[in-house]
């Protein structure tokens, strides 16, 4: 589904990612991980499609992504960013409903299917509440249920989410993060997802690629990449991995000193 | 609020239908509205004017209507192009005037005037093509100078125009005092004041507001896009560079023609924009039709009041526009201040 070859990327004479490889199949959630500045949204970034590459290439369902046209790319690939300075005086519809802007004619004229699909998509994403509530007016994490419907609302089958638990209560975090995994198994999306929290990327993610310095360190199942060397060695931290849930995902602490 | 807002389609049309009746009828000679739709029944059935309403019907005919068409196809303009800039540059300060694009645009107006062309429909096509070039160069100018990489920073955005702006008056005064001939009435137009009458303005000013108009009306979920900013319009699918020039050449050939043919008039495009999304929307693919509807109405008022206030003399349109339009600028500045809700 999602093939990454050597991609590099920089900002201006600096590499922000080096090389960057790996291949995700449809279905999965790949959690990506890695300490402050390691280059976590930029890959996200480089992954939608926004970044010039300076090497390498993005291919989703076969397809390169750098030569697509913007609105083919936006089916291809939909973008749950972190919620800020969105427009307040928009509804919760009408911002749901720029996820539809890949589909529209040239006159942007919206269909009945169009409506429907926003629709569902707020309902999925537990919105449904939202849609005449002004964004202004509305919590943190109530603009990112918004943004994850509008990025169902773009009917893509790779979903990008940067930090989406971010500034949520840990009731959101597992709700939002429930939802996307829910919506895997059933819409059968395909999410690559960044992530701060090591339990959280314990806890829903088939796959973990942890980036150090933008470079691809170790990418394989939880249960390898989340191993207490590794990881304290990344973190500059002493941390304790247990293996007691019943899921047999491990569970992350600082360890006790 | 609720019920004021709740058909604003029919609520502006309405008000617009009263502002066009109220300009045709009020002036130096006061046409009672009867007589009015009697003279307007009579031309669509092509009947004979009686004797008694003959005078009436050279003025609402000849004067009134012409004026009344170019002022409301003015304020449309200047409305409609507002709303986009402010759409276009996420920032409810953007309007032509402020920014500099209709003092650009009468630069440009003035170079063409001054050159003497002979007053033929030629003519009257090189003062708008002008104008259009003027306001495009401002625009480009005053966004390369206001910008801090993506960032288009408010402040920066009004400075730029401020200066850029005074600059461009500078060299238009100066034409203008360079010029012997046609002063007054080049003054006249510079500050809003339709120096031209008859039909023919009408005709010239229509295919570009039309055009422009028309171009903008289908870029409202577009604008709607841009508001989340560049990137996020990016990934949602949105071709963000050619849509942005798109906006840019279809708003400054509406300004452009509306200010060839009305002069400068500021603040029509800052405050009506304003007001819709206030009462109404947020939603682009509303604000745009309606501010064009309301900026009709209000420059209509405008130009009545500019007729009455100092009657039997004539006060040019844009002095009246600024002076209730400053104030009600300073009013959103505060207002934008002290929270974050526009």
């Amino acid at each position: 589904m999602l093939d990454v070859h050597a991609l590099s990327v920089a900002y201006g004479s600096r590499p922000v990612l080096t090389e960057i490889s790996f291949s995700l199949p449809a279905g999965q959630i790949l959690g990506v991980i890695g300490p402050n500045g390691a280059g976590k949204t930029t890959l996200i970034r480089a992954l939608s499609g926004v970044l010039p590459l300076t090497g390498g290439q993005v291919r989703v369902g076969g397809r390169d992504l750098a030569a697509l046209k913007p609105a083919e790319r936006a089916r291809q690939v939909a973008v749950v960013p972190q919620a800020r300075n969105l427009p307040p005086a928009f509804t919760g519809w009408e911002l749901v409903l720029l996820g539809r802007t890949a589909h529209l004619n040239w006159l942007g004229q919206t269909t009945a299917q169009d409506n429907e699909c926003v629709r569902l998509a707020l309902s999925r994403a537990r919105a449904a509440d939202l849609a005449d509530r002004r964004v202004g007016d509305l919590s943190g994490g109530e603009q990112q249920r918004l943004l994850l419907a509008r990025a169902l609302a773009q009917e893509a089958p790779l979903l990008l989410l940067d930090e989406p638990t971010t500034h949520l209560d840990l009731q959101y975090q597992i709700g939002l993060l429930d939802e996307v995994r829910d919506l895997v198994q059933t819409a059968g999306l395909t999410v690559v997802v960044a992530l701060h929290d090591l339990n959280m990327v314990s806890r829903y993610a088939d796959q973990v690629a942890l980036l150090v310095e933008g470079r691809l360190r170790v990418h394989g199942t939880p249960a390898e990449v989340l191993d207490p060397e590794l990881l304290c060695e990344v973190y500059h931290l002493p941390l304790q991995v247990l293996h007691t849930a019943a899921s047999g995902r491990p569970v992350i602490l600082p360890a006790v000193l | 609020m609720s019920r004021f807002s709740a058909h604003p389609y029919l609520i502006s049309a309405t008000l617009l239908g009263l502002a066009l009746l109220l300009s045709v009828a009020v002036g130096s000679v006061f046409i009672p509205p009867s007589a009015v739709f009697e003279l307007a029944g009579l031309r669509l059935q092509n009947l004979a004017v009686p004797a008694v309403l003959q005078p009436f019907a050279t003025i609402l005919f000849t004067l009134r209507l012409p004026r009344t068409v170019l002022m409301a196809i003015t304020g449309a303009a200047l409305a409609g192009s507002g709303a986009a800039y402010q759409g276009l540059f996420r920032n409810p300060l953007a309007d032509p005037y402020l920014i500099g694009v209709a003092s650009g645009a009468g630069l440009g107006a003035i170079l063409a005037m001054t050159a003497q062309w002979p007053r033929s429909f030629l003519g009257l096509l090189a003062v708008p093509a002008a104008a259009f070039a003027g306001s495009l160069l401002t625009v480009g100018l005053v966004y390369q100078m206001a910008r801090v990489g993506r960032a288009l920073p408010a402040t920066n955005l009004i400075l730029a125009g401020v200066a850029i702006s005074s600059f461009a008056t500078a060299l238009t005064s100066f034409l203008m005092l360079h010029s012997s001939g046609e002063l007054r009435r080049a003054l006249v137009w510079l500050m809003g004041g339709a120096a031209l009458s008859g039909w023919q303005p009408v005709l010239a000013v229509l295919p570009y507001v039309t055009l422009g108009l028309g171009v903008l009306l289908t870029m409202g979920h577009s604008l709607n896009v841009m508001q989340v900013g560049d990137e996020q319009a990016h990934q949602l699918g949105l071709p963000v560079d050619t849509v942005r020039r798109w906006i840019i050449l279809a708003a400054s050939l509406t300004t452009a023609a509306a200010v060839s043919f009305a002069g400068i008039i500021g603040f029509v495009g800052l405050i009506v924009p304003h007001l819709v999304r206030m009462l109404w929307s947020g939603d682009y693919r509303r604000i745009l039709p309606l501010s064009m509807i309301c900026g009709a109405t209000l420059l209509l008022v405008a130009d009545v009041l500019a007729r009455v206030v100092m009657a039997p003399q004539e006060l040019p349109v844009g002095i009246i526009m600024a002076l209730g339009g400053a104030p009600f600028f300073l009013w959103v500045m505060r207002r934008a201040k002290n929270q974050n809700a526009w």
